[in-house]
């Protein structure tokens, strides 16, 4: 038992932890939100029936922590988007510069779109998934990534940005 | 996909969890069962001696009870024999008188 879940960690470190801090953008709130988690999977060892199991249901456990988090108004992330480094011209693909305005962009939206967002994109989630981890209407889903795509749209093209 | 989406994927990549997080995860897990270990017997333990203290209490309220009606059963039986010895009193010394 004790090195399946060795595994377990180590398999799913990454995922859990950077929902966390693309969520949150804070690195020792992230960390310990993740360990929480884990913390959380090794007490419900028993329930656990294969590693796809064991996945989804991490990620449903850190998508809930994070949207506690700033549901009680604990923690929201610094965006700061005034103070990062504009990116200029056309972007380049992987530009690092964008990459860093972008993930401020998206840590910029309410905490339920960001969530989606961050499921979407990261975690390359359809819809229908993303729906069925948050427990939210599809049409909601849907409509979150939509808007959320043409306000990042509006920000990029106020910066003169091409992406 | 379009390039925003494109590039929203590029920077909404994986991040690798900081060095040492397992190590870390399985630290606390360890701690975690220590303090199930002590936890358990030590609250095992206090329920023994709650449970043993209650039937304790109930034993000694018990046998004050039972004191307390042989007692009254000694009473009552000291006041017959003084009732009997006074009657038997009584009739021998009608039989003297006699």
């Amino acid at each position: 038992m004790e090195a399946d879940f060795a595994e377990l960690v180590r398999a799913n470190e990454s995922q859990v932890y950077s929902l966390a801090w693309h969520y949150l953008r804070n690195r020792p709130r992230a960390e310990e939100l993740a360990q929480d988690v884990f913390l959380d999977l090794y007490r419900n060892l028993g329930a656990i029936q294969s590693e796809d199991h064991a996945r989804h249901w991490l990620r449903v456990a850190i998508c809930r922590r994070c949207l506690d988090e700033t549901r009680r108004r604990r923690f929201e992330p610094v965006n700061g988007l005034d103070h990062a480094p504009e990116p200029a011209g056309p972007a380049e693909p992987g530009d690092p510069l964008l990459a860093d305005f972008l993930e401020r962009m998206v840590a910029s939206l309410g905490g339920p779109a960001r969530m989606v967002m961050i499921l979407r994109y990261q975690e390359d989630l359809d819809p229908a998934d993303i729906a069925a981890v948050l427990d939210m209407p599809l049409a909601t889903v849907k409509s979150h990534l939509h808007r959320s795509l043409e306000k990042l749209r509006e920000k990029l093209t106020r910066k003169g940005v091409k992406a | 996909m379009n390039d925003l989406e494109r590039q929203l994927r590029h920077a909404l990549r994986p991040k690798p969890a900081p060095p040492g997080f397992a190590v870390r995860v399985l630290e606390r897990t360890v701690r975690t069962r220590r303090r199930a270990a002590f936890w358990i017997p030590a609250a095992a333990a206090a329920g023994l001696l709650i449970t043993g203290g209650i039937v304790h209490q109930r034993d000694v309220a018990r046998g004050e009870e039972a004191k307390r009606q042989l007692l009254t059963a000694l009473e009552i039986t000291a006041e017959k024999i003084h009732f009997a010895e006074s009657k038997v009193r009584r009739l021998e010394a009608l039989e003297q008188r006699q």
